[in-house]
């Protein structure tokens, strides 16, 4: 660890005694961290005088570590503290630090302090975290074993739109890795290591436990589109159990956020389709039932069931789609009705009578919650006759509802302008020109944006 | 990064001053890191009493702040990083989770209930009195989008007020109302509340929908 | 040519009967009480051949008030023919409803006479057809094939008969041969409720190559029997336009089938449950053609303009009082349930078409007079016209919402400024969404990431199978 350190201070020393151009200081700073990186090899062969390497040392003090000492302190301020630019020269070691510290905490069984850490320290080397590294994975198992959910979100938010690639065009020079780029693509490669290798499994289980986050937090507009990230990838005969695990939640999922059962996203392979319906069906039945609103069947339903969501660990969840089928249906009764009597409403809505004591708190807690768009009108005497109005009068509420939706909209048009970004980035990374794609137009007839074209999926723009 | 260490002196300062909301979350949200560090590292045996007193204080404390910013499901989450013994034998911290099962069922009367009736330790009060005013402020603010007419009796219990009085038509309690613009009908015996609107946080430009739609028009071919 | 279905793919008659008599059983029953408003002896003289028969034998069955006559005159109709299945059938329905009546015994001579001679009559024919081949006339082979199709008809044989008309077919040598071969087809597959076939043998029948007079002749038959399939085929708009389009002239013509009384009946109830009122004004009432069919059943067109009118309660009316003669008519039997409910559901639609807001009361008086007589609240939750109300709008048909403060059927108006900002901002959220996607799958192929089999593993298995205790599960 000092040594890194080391190498770091040297090289700002270099930084700050000569104003380099980015060729010549990229230079130098190769030759500095090549020089150090045999340094460090020799010095580890030195003073343990056998030839233990490098990582061999890291995880024997990993094992006397604990986030007190004093090693800790100094990872941490290091992580805290780094210069981005100059630790994509050093991504292995870079790497190596932000897994020990993982590891440290989770051993410590302190995973809070590890997930604050690696995600500043993500953010720190990567602003824009749009290309997927081994870290990202870390980061949301050890808020998951944390339970610090909204820690992992500034992470999770951003969108991952590449994954280290190695950048093998031939003619071309190493790029410049200090150079301002405008896709952190440019730097996070395959070669730089700033990742560890990544397999299709990291990725999925990455966006599945970030859905879970989501999920957490009951945010499941995002967790349905992380899911849909897993249940949707490529596959070219196999289906990953942890796409089948999603796709469960995704049905899940799915009858919370909008109350129905979704369609897997287009791209989803039809086969991968035919294997989700076979392994999820207690998920799919139970979502027809919710469909078909009848809150006898649908309880009885999950009663069938219990042992397949236990196993699962999906009985939170489905817990919850009972508490939304009362507020789906009372939302679904304002495309029927304009107004109605509490009494009425429990008499539409529940099959054997209840009464209105326990429908009239419900409705009153779903409205001030704003699930659901509707008043409240009580009368003088009794609890069963207050009116429920799906029409409101208030029209002073609007204004802040359409600041609201404006914000909203500003921010998707951020989300969408980052994702042009990416865009170019992947066509670039891809080959595909302008030209090229106005080639590729006038040479096929374009059969629709819902085909999935295994091998060529970047011929969409 | 140079923060103070946590002690219940600083804590009590922290919780006392009148911070808005927002930074008190911030301050804590870096204490739990050390809080953290405590309740691992501290069981030698000159750690023990004083440890925990600071932890339960440092965990309600940022429990309650945590609802302060209306962050229901995130103080769900930190009850859950509390170190288990901690909160199994904690009576604050005890209170903090009735507290939370009222929140999150939107029991009103309940809250109210927590949060009057229980015994809070005095370094806390401070910031249970600020939740309540919070809570009874937003459910104010609910209560008057959410229904056109109500009975005080109903409006009293949502806004934790005196119930007897009120089905005895208080006056003091009916120009509680009053004073927000709402109209009370001595006829009907019932209140007309007036919709309270939050101020806007930011002016945004009206042509937001057209930009929008622009994008759409040229990106999704 | 080749229509002849295997027996076991067309439904016989009877079949159908019954399953229609099952489904209409429930209605039939009540208004059994009240009496049809026509006599039977001038109802069945308006038709001839084999339909007089098939529909007599309906009207027994349903008709409870009726059924002893109808029989007997089904029993009669049958005696005449050489069908002895339907005589015995008839035979046996009487047992059931009259079995004294004299009527209600077989007569085993004429049976087993009738027996003999269809027997030796179908040899005779068979070997005169023989005969006809060996000589290889053309002209006496198709007249062989139509005796013996002509025969198999008579006595009820349907399948056998339909199997030799259509061996007609390569003997015919003029445009007359032809149709008057696929006439016989559209009959024998009308009687044997083979819609699919009269369909088809119609659409032959437009495009036969008949001298102009003779195809100006046949028209009005050939719309009848396309219109009475389509019918049958719930394709009641279409049905209603066939039915429209049917020349005056068809007259007498086509009595075994169809009668102008039925055009103006079926012609009118598809269209009023198919149309809306401005449809109904110019293709119905404003048609100079089916203006002549209307003047035979006038409550038709009283039905029809009191609907354009708006007074959708004399419309009803005046439907409900011929239910139960429809109800006893051999092509509207099974369709009349649905045919008065989209009626009744268009009334709705149409009736508030002009209004923002209706009250219920008003409605409940229009269209449910025996629940605003028969309830305390008419317009409760519970009453049956709220909750018909309640499943129009669910399924699409109203565009409105029930208030049951005011007691109103308001009608939704859109607001178009929020309708926009919200489309815009969904719109926008899919289309990030399915970008990142699409984005990652490109990323994913390129890094040579997708989803593959491992070695050494099972396919399909990944680790999936550990999870860290996450959220949503406490």
């Amino acid at each position: 660890m000092t040594l890194l350190s080391d190498i770091i201070s040297a090289s700002a020393h270099l930084h700050r005694s000569n104003h380099l151009n980015s060729d010549e200081y990229d230079r130098r700073i190769r030759e500095l961290v090549e020089y150090f990186r045999r340094l460090q090899t020799t010095k580890a062969l030195e003073s343990f005088a056998n030839d233990e390497s490098f990582l061999d040392i890291l995880s024997r003090f990993s094992s006397g570590y604990s986030p007190s000492g004093k090693l800790w302190t100094r990872a941490a301020h290091f992580l805290a503290s780094f210069d981005g630019v100059q630790v994509r020269y050093a991504g292995r070691e870079w790497r190596l630090l932000v897994e020990l510290v993982g590891q440290a905490s989770l051993a410590a069984s302190t995973p809070l302090l590890g997930a604050t850490l690696v995600k500043d320290a993500m953010l720190r080397l990567d602003p824009s975290c749009a290309v997927f590294t081994s870290s990202h994975l870390l980061l949301v198992r050890l808020c998951l074993q944390a339970k610090a959910y909204s820690s992992a979100l500034p992470v999770l938010n951003k969108q991952i739109c590449h994954f280290p690639i190695s950048l093998g065009r031939p003619s071309s020079e190493p790029s410049v890795l200090c150079a301002d780029h405008g896709s952190s693509v440019s730097f996070m490669t395959e070669a730089s290591e700033v990742s560890s290798k990544i397999s299709y499994r990291d990725y999925l289980q990455y966006f599945l436990y970030g859905g879970m986050v989501y999920m957490a937090l009951k945010e499941w507009r995002k967790a349905l589109h992380f899911l849909g990230i897993v249940i949707s990838m490529p596959s070219t005969s196999s289906v990953s159990l942890i796409m089948v695990e999603a796709y469960k939640k995704w049905v899940l999922v799915g009858l919370l956020e909008k109350g129905k059962l979704c369609p897997p996203p287009s791209i989803t392979t039809p086969h991968v389709v035919k294997v989700y319906q076979s392994l999820a069906r207690p998920y799919i039945i139970l979502a027809h039932t919710f469909e078909r609103g009848d809150l006898k069947k649908l309880n009885a339903e999950i009663d069938a069931a219990m042992g397949v969501w236990s196993a699962d660990k999906n009985l939170g969840l489905v817990a919850q789609v009972v508490a939304v089928f009362f507020s789906q249906t009372v939302i679904k009764l304002g495309k029927t009705f304009a107004a109605l009597t509490m009494a009425d409403l429990s008499k539409q809505v529940f099959p054997s009578p209840v009464c209105a004591e326990v429908t009239g708190p419900a409705v009153s807690s779903l409205i001030m919650s704003r699930a659901l768009n509707a008043t409240l009108v009580q009368t003088k005497d009794h609890a069963g006759s207050s009116m429920l109005r799906f029409s409101s009068i208030h029209s002073l509420p609007r204004l802040s509802h359409e600041l609201d939706l404006q914000s909203q909209l500003k921010q998707e048009m951020k989300l969408m302008e980052t994702l042009v970004i990416n865009l170019g980035a992947t066509n670039i990374n891809l080959g595909l020109s302008d030209e090229y794609v106005d080639s590729l137009h006038k040479g096929q007839v374009w059969s629709g944006s819902s085909e999935v074209n295994p091998t060529g999926g970047g011929n969409w723009t | 990064m140079e923060l103070p260490p946590l002690t219940i002196e600083q804590l009590s300062q922290l919780v006392a001053s009148n911070a808005p909301p927002s930074q008190l979350f911030e301050a804590l949200s870096r204490y739990e890191l050390q809080a953290c560090l405590i309740s691992t590292g501290g069981n030698g045996p000159n750690a023990g009493a004083d440890d925990s007193t600071l932890l339960s204080m440092f965990y309600s404390s940022f429990f309650l702040v945590h609802l302060l910013t209306d962050q229901v499901s995130e103080a769900r989450a930190l009850t859950k990083r509390i170190p288990e013994a901690l909160l199994q034998y904690d009576p604050s911290l005890q209170n903090c989770l009735t507290l939370l099962r009222a929140v999150w069922q939107t029991q009103h009367a309940q809250v109210y209930q927590v949060l009057r009736g229980l015994p809070w330790p005095d370094a806390l009060q401070p910031l249970v009195r600020r939740y309540e005013s919070f809570f009874q402020d937003k459910t104010l603010i609910e209560v008057s989008r959410s229904y056109e007419a109500i009975r005080l009796a109903t409006a009293a219990v949502h806004l934790g007020l005196d119930e007897q009085l009120a089905e005895k038509e208080d006056p003091n309690i009916i120009s509680n109302f009053t004073k927000c613009g709402w109209s009370w009908d001595s006829e009907s015996k019932l209140l007309h509340p007036k919709p309270i609107v939050v101020s806007p946080t930011e002016p945004q430009s009206s042509n937001g929908i057209r930009k929008a739609m622009a994008m759409l028009g040229t990106r999704a071919c | 040519m080749d229509t002849t279905l295997p027996d076991a793919s067309g439904p016989s008659r009877a079949d159908m009967d019954t399953a229609a008599l099952e489904a209409t059983a429930a209605i039939t029953t009540p208004r059994a009480r009240s009496p049809p408003k026509f006599d039977l002896d001038t109802y069945i003289a308006n038709y001839t051949g084999r339909t007089r028969y098939d529909r007599l034998y309906l009207i027994g069955t349903c008709s409870p008030l009726l059924s002893t006559d109808a029989l007997k005159a089904a029993i009669a109709e049958a005696k005449t023919s050489k069908d002895v299945s339907r005589y015995e059938r008839a035979v046996r329905a009487l047992a059931d409803v009259a079995p004294n009546d004299p009527d209600a015994s077989l007569d085993a001579a004429w049976v087993q006479e009738t027996n003999r001679y269809v027997q030796t009559q179908t040899e005779r024919l068979e070997h005169e057809l023989r005969g006809y081949k060996n000589n290889l006339i053309k002209e006496s082979i198709r007249m062989g094939h139509e005796d013996l199709g002509n025969h198999h008809y008579e006595t009820g044989d349907l399948a056998a008969a339909s199997k030799a008309y259509s061996r007609m077919r390569d003997y015919c040598t003029t445009p007359n041969h032809i149709t008057s071969m696929l006439f016989k087809m559209v009959n024998v597959a009308t009687e044997r409720g083979d819609w699919m076939s009269v369909q088809s043998n119609v659409h032959r029948l437009r495009n036969s190559q008949s001298k102009p007079e003779d195809a100006a002749k046949n028209l009005s038959k050939i719309s009848a029997a396309s219109a009475l399939s389509q019918m049958h085929q719930g394709s009641y708009l279409e049905a209603a336009n066939s039915f429209l389009s049917v020349p005056p002239d068809l007259g007498d013509t086509y009595n075994e089938v169809i009668t102008p009384n039925d055009v103006a009946v079926y012609g009118g109830l598809c269209a009023l449950a198919s149309m809306n009122r401005d449809e109904l004004q110019k293709n119905v009432l404003d048609s100079q053609t089916f203006r002549n069919f209307l003047e035979l059943e006038p409550h038709i067109r009283r039905a029809i303009t009191f609907f354009c009118n708006f007074k959708f309660r004399q419309c009803l009316d005046i439907l409900e009082a011929y239910r139960p003669d429809y109800l006893l008519d051999i092509h509207l039997q099974r369709h009349i349930p649905q045919l008065y409910k989209r009626i009744r559901t268009k009334s709705i639609e149409q009736y508030m078409i002009p209004f923002s807001r209706v009250t219920l009361d008003s409605m409940a008086k229009i269209f449910a007079p025996t629940v605003v007589g028969g309830e305390a609240r008419p317009t409760d939750i519970s009453s049956p016209f709220v909750q018909e109300l309640v499943g129009l709008i669910q399924d699409g048909v109203l565009n409105a919402r029930i208030d049951l403060e005011k007691g109103l059927l308001v009608s939704n108006q859109i607001d178009l400024r929020a309708e926009v900002q919200r489309t815009t901002l969904e719109s926008l959220r899919e289309f990030n969404e399915e970008a990142h996607l699409r984005i990652l799958h490109a990323a994913v192929l390129q890094a040579g990431l997708d989803v593959k089999p491992e070695k050494g593993e099972g396919p399909g298995l990944g680790k999936g199978g550990r999870f860290p205790r996450g959220p949503g599960r406490d």
